[in-house]
């Protein structure tokens, strides 16, 4: 059953890439690796993908998934996991390591690992980060003259019906959350001050969006002129000619470490390491760094250029200036969290 | 299956494959649903009903499944409304008439639901047709909220899920026989008059069949419900999908799922028997 389930996972990646059914024969040639759906995903589709194919001689087929859905499908299937290698934000890392699906990293076999600073290697030994995502206030700057320079901007009157959220399931309204909280007297482990201050916003709040990405979409509709986001949603659509334009605040922009991980009972090992070097490497890093995709490298040697030099200046500068949250003391508390924050912060 | 003694089992063949499939991919994992819903906590260890205790101690999940069973059948009420003038304009044409109403009618089938949601949220838009048209035409003085909302969700629900309701309702006064309305015309009926009278009651079964389904279509419409009624709308699919995915409390959820189906398909009962007593009352008369 699993067997089958692999094979056809295998099959039809490579009918997909339009290679037909030669590439049955020798499977071990050919690892899955999770991307998240969207822009993530099409970067890894354009870069990785081809850079792996030319240093290792096999091929990747990728998987867009969102990191939570990830753990629930390789622990159905432990002995022949759909997956090689997965993709998870520091909040999920957390439960997976626990599960015991995944596998160390095997640092003194990486020819990349040596230029990933400590700041996003694993304490505990697992694969390091590989990009980052930055948190700030993203706002359209047509209507937001000031550009704002703190978290409590959003609380302000004038952006009265204008201020967009999103629930406690994305990394994104996880981290805001703490911020908030941490703000407001509280800590990492203690949200209440968070939930308090959510209900001084809700006058503010213009449209509570059911995904991070479907936040930055309100700013494109005009539902929306301030929220909390990503710094390569803003980046990405910046690009396409929206009015929206990225502030940290004056605490710091949060980063968001996204790692790719080594599934347990993988089936080639090898692959695995050489697709994390691939994607650790100066080159895929600078690829993946550049336009249009714009994402924070973690290589250190890899400058930063156009967009991403006006919120850092080089990776060293990004860990230096960076909120760093500790994922590991609120992520068992995070499902208590979601639900409390569905029911209370309705508009 | 009242009439299944008359079939020999021979005819039944033909339909194994499908009812294995059935079997395979909807009863097995509906049993390990329940299964899994009947777990204290999320690991899996110790037996308990304890999960469908708080679903209805509550109030918060109780008022999401009574808010997405009203949706349905919101939805299915204004369907209901909307196929009628379409059925009636379909029997008042001819061929090409006809042809041209069937078309339009399937063709929102042809696309995917997720296209058609995505027509309705640059209808509903802030910036989208509907308040750029009514701020151009000096009607409203500043864009008014539409999508995000019950009403707008209501709306988008309608028109992605009316073929379902149009096409039983079509069919079922295509075999009203067009002598009773001409009785009722030569006895002096209006037009009113013959429509409630004559039309409607011996249309029933067709309305009844496309109200059934649009219901159940509009309760558990994921995708649609998700971008027309964002976040601030927490109905059933979403609530599942949050406590599974995100909150990782499997067993709340399965029993989330499980209550959800069951609500569903009692108001499917519930509507279909009494509205069948209703028809053959009407059969009476």
């Amino acid at each position: 059953m699993n067997l089958s389930r692999r094979a056809f996972l295998g099959n039809s990646a490579a009918l997909a890439a339009g290679i037909g059914f030669s590439d049955m024969s020798h499977a071990a040639t050919q690892i899955v690796a999770t991307t998240y759906p969207g822009s993530f995903d099409e970067a890894f589709k354009g870069v990785v993908g081809p850079a792996f194919a030319k240093s290792s001689g096999g091929s990747v087929s990728f998987t867009p998934l969102l990191g939570v859905d990830q753990i629930g499908k390789i622990q159905a299937s432990r002995n022949a996991p759909p997956f090689d290698v997965v993709l998870f934000d520091e909040g999920p890392l957390v439960p997976a390591i626990e599960s015991g699906v995944l596998e160390k990293f095997p640092a003194e076999k990486s020819k990349g690992f040596a230029d990933i600073p400590q700041a996003f290697r694993h304490p505990d030994g697992y694969a390091p980060v590989i990009t980052v995502q930055l948190i700030g206030i993203a706002y359209n700057p047509k209507k937001v003259k000031t550009p704002p320079t703190s978290w409590e901007d959003l609380w302000k009157p004038e952006y009265k019906g204008r201020v967009g959220i999103t629930g406690l399931g994305s990394s994104l309204g996880t981290a805001f959350m703490v911020e908030i909280a941490k703000m407001n007297g509280g800590s990492e482990t203690n949200i209440e001050p968070a939930f308090e201050a959510m209900k001084k916003l809700l006058p503010n709040v213009g449209a509570i969006a059911a995904s991070p990405g479907a936040l930055a979409a309100l700013f494109q509709q005009g539902e929306i002129d301030i929220a909390f986001n990503y710094w390569n949603n803003v980046a990405l659509l910046a690009a396409k000619g929206v009015d929206i334009a990225f502030a940290s605040p004056k605490t710091g922009a949060v980063a968001v470490r996204s790692s790719a991980q080594i599934v347990k009972n993988n089936q080639a090992p090898k692959l695995v390491l050489d697709y994390l070097d691939a994607v650790m490497s100066f080159e895929v890093q600078k690829a993946l760094e550049a336009s249009p995709w714009v994402m924070m490298p973690t290589n250190k040697n890899v400058p930063l250029t156009g967009a991403n030099l006006t919120v850092a200046k080089s990776v060293d500068d990004l860990v230096a200036k960076s909120v760093l949250l500790d994922w590991t003391k609120f992520q068992p508390l995070r499902g208590e969290w979601i639900t409390r924050f569905t029911k209370e912060v309705r508009i | 299956m009242s009439g299944s003694a008359t079939h020999e089992p021979r005819q039944l063949l033909p339909a194994l494959p499908l009812a294995a499939l059935f079997l395979a991919a909807f009863v097995l994992p509906l049993i390990v649903l329940v299964f899994i819903s009947l777990f204290r906590t999320p690991q899996f260890l110790e037996l308990s009903p304890i999960q469908y205790v708080k679903f209805f101690r509550d109030q918060f999940s109780v008022t999401v499944l009574l808010e997405t069973l009203l949706l349905g059948a919101e939805v299915a009420m204004l369907s209901l409304l909307l196929a009628y003038p379409i059925g009636l304009a379909y029997l008042g044409s001819g061929k090409i008439g006809r042809a041209l109403i069937t078309f339009l009618i399937i063709l929102p089938l042809l696309t995917s639901s997720v296209v058609r949601t995505f027509a309705w949220i640059v209808i509903l838009g802030r910036d989208g047709i509907v308040n750029s048209t009514m701020l151009t035409l000096g009607l409203w003085d500043s864009p008014a909220r539409l999508l995000y909302t019950w009403g707008g969700l209501v709306v988008a629900l309608t028109q992605i899920q009316l073929p379902l309701m149009a096409l039983p309702v079509i069919n079922s006064l295509l075999r009203l026989n067009p002598n009773l309305v001409k009785a009722a015309e030569g006895l002096g009926a209006g037009r009113f008059r013959i429509f409630f009278t004559v039309v409607l009651p011996l249309t029933v079964p067709g309305a009844i069949a496309g109200w059934l389904l649009v219901f159940a279509a509009a309760a558990t419409a994921f995708i649609t419900q998700t971008l027309v009624g964002g976040g601030r709308i927490v109905l059933m699919p979403s609530y599942i999908y949050q406590q599974a995915v995100g909150v990782q409390d499997w067993p709340f959820s399965a029993a989330l799922s499980l209550i959800f189906t069951v609500a569903v398909i009692g108001i499917v009962f519930l509507v279909g028997t009494t509205s069948r007593r209703f028809a053959r009352g009407i059969d009476a008369v």
